[in-house]
């Protein structure tokens, strides 16, 4: 583990609550970008990062020194996640891939509106928009190993950790969700050939 | 970031698709690698500034991690280390000048073993030198605080111990003859 988070962990089971404090700010946003990209509500995920943060701190005396405290941390919020959308089965989020009526389910962080067509995306350049409305149809677990892998950084070992799949399984969902995004994008308007001419 | 992002997602859609299943070509690692870049590129999503708060407000009534002090609490040991420090300022000259006094000793005695303690325990929690020293007022006031362990238990008892000598010194002071 990273001496900086042996070093607030220890100090957070001494009670210290600036070390709780110093640990929620540091894996606050990486806990937040993978579970809104689950489940695709700003408002749910926020409330799923915080559930995620007080499963983890109650039960921190039972933490494994030898992990990693990230890994720990985000397998915590996978489960929570999981166990959320199997309980509720949200209608705003997809086990399938989203079909070509399906908004994908409202971003609000986004800075255009949900439902942009391929022209204003393109011409307006919100790729970071279109890059997110394609993240957000894909299937769950695409997404998830998706934000692990490229995102957070993980590797195959961590991620197979994190999510219980088998490593094959990790890199089958990695290679799929890669072309499913790659394919999303581009069907939303978004070609290189398009780019490399608006270039000349 | 938007030229940059758009340079590296073109870069990725690129590979992409050319990239097989087969990883002993090298296009999926050539995929996953300018995918990479493109998540660097693109903003992370950023949870309300109050989620940090509302976390911290249940896991104090949750886990059992110890509330702060009541505020009468606080006032009331910021009002008794308010008074020693003006009691030292004022008189730090007649003080020095009866060192042979047994109260006088042993407030400084007090002082700093309390302050010895509190440093020590900080160091073997982790902390540098670098950080007690330039958080030696909120560590003080922390250690009158919240007493959370045996070490800073023992610390504040000797700063209590140490204002209390003060006052009675000052006490004895008026009515010795230590004045010139």
């Amino acid at each position: 583990m990273p001496d900086r988070d042996q070093r607030w962990v220890e100090q957070a089971l001494e009670g210290s609550q600036e070390a709780y404090r110093h640990l929620l700010e540091l894996y606050q946003r990486p806990v937040f970008s993978i579970v809104v990209r689950m489940v695709r509500d700003p408002a749910l995920a926020e409330d799923l990062t915080q559930e995620t943060f007080v499963k983890a701190f109650r039960a921190l005396g039972s933490f494994d020194r030898n992990r990693k405290f990230s890994s720990w941390l985000f397998t915590i919020a996978h489960n929570t996640t999981i166990d959320h959308l199997r309980r509720k089965r949200l209608p705003t989020v997809s086990l399938e891939p989203a079909g070509d009526d399906e908004e994908g389910g409202s971003l609000a962080f986004l800075a255009v509106a949900t439902d942009p067509s391929p022209d204003q995306l393109v011409t307006h350049s919100e790729l970071a928009a279109a890059l997110e409305l394609a993240l957000s149809g894909l299937r769950v677990e695409y997404a998830e190993v998706l934000v692990l892998r490229f995102q957070q950084g993980l590797s195959y070992e961590e991620i197979s950790e994190i999510t219980g799949l088998a490593l094959g399984t990790v890199k089958t969902h990695l290679y799929r969700a890669r072309k499913a995004l790659a394919e999303a994008l581009e069907s939303s308007g978004w070609d290189p050939s398009a780019y490399a001419g608006n270039r000349r | 970031m938007s030229r940059k992002l758009k340079k590296v997602t073109q870069r990725w859609l690129e590979i992409e698709r050319r990239a097989t299943a087969d990883a002993a070509d090298g296009t999926a690692a050539a995929a996953e690698t300018a995918l990479s870049r493109v998540f660097r590129a693109l903003p992370m999503p950023i949870p309300s500034a109050a989620l940090a708060n509302r976390t911290l407000a249940q896991l104090g009534l949750a886990t059992g991690v110890t509330p702060p002090p009541h505020w009468a609490y606080r006032w009331a040991v910021s009002t008794a280390l308010a008074l020693s420090g003006l009691a030292t300022a004022l008189y730090a000259p007649a003080l020095l000048s009866s060192l042979n006094s047994r109260v006088t000793a042993d407030w400084i005695v007090d002082v700093g073993a309390g302050l010895l303690v509190a440093v020590f325990h900080r160091l073997a929690a982790g902390y540098t030198l670098w950080d007690v020293m330039a958080r030696a007022g909120a560590t003080a006031a922390e250690v009158m605080a919240t007493p959370q362990t045996l070490g800073l238990m023992l610390a504040t008892v000797l700063f209590g111990l140490a204002t209390f000598r003060v006052l009675a010194g000052l006490v004895a002071f008026e009515g010795s003859s230590y004045h010139a």
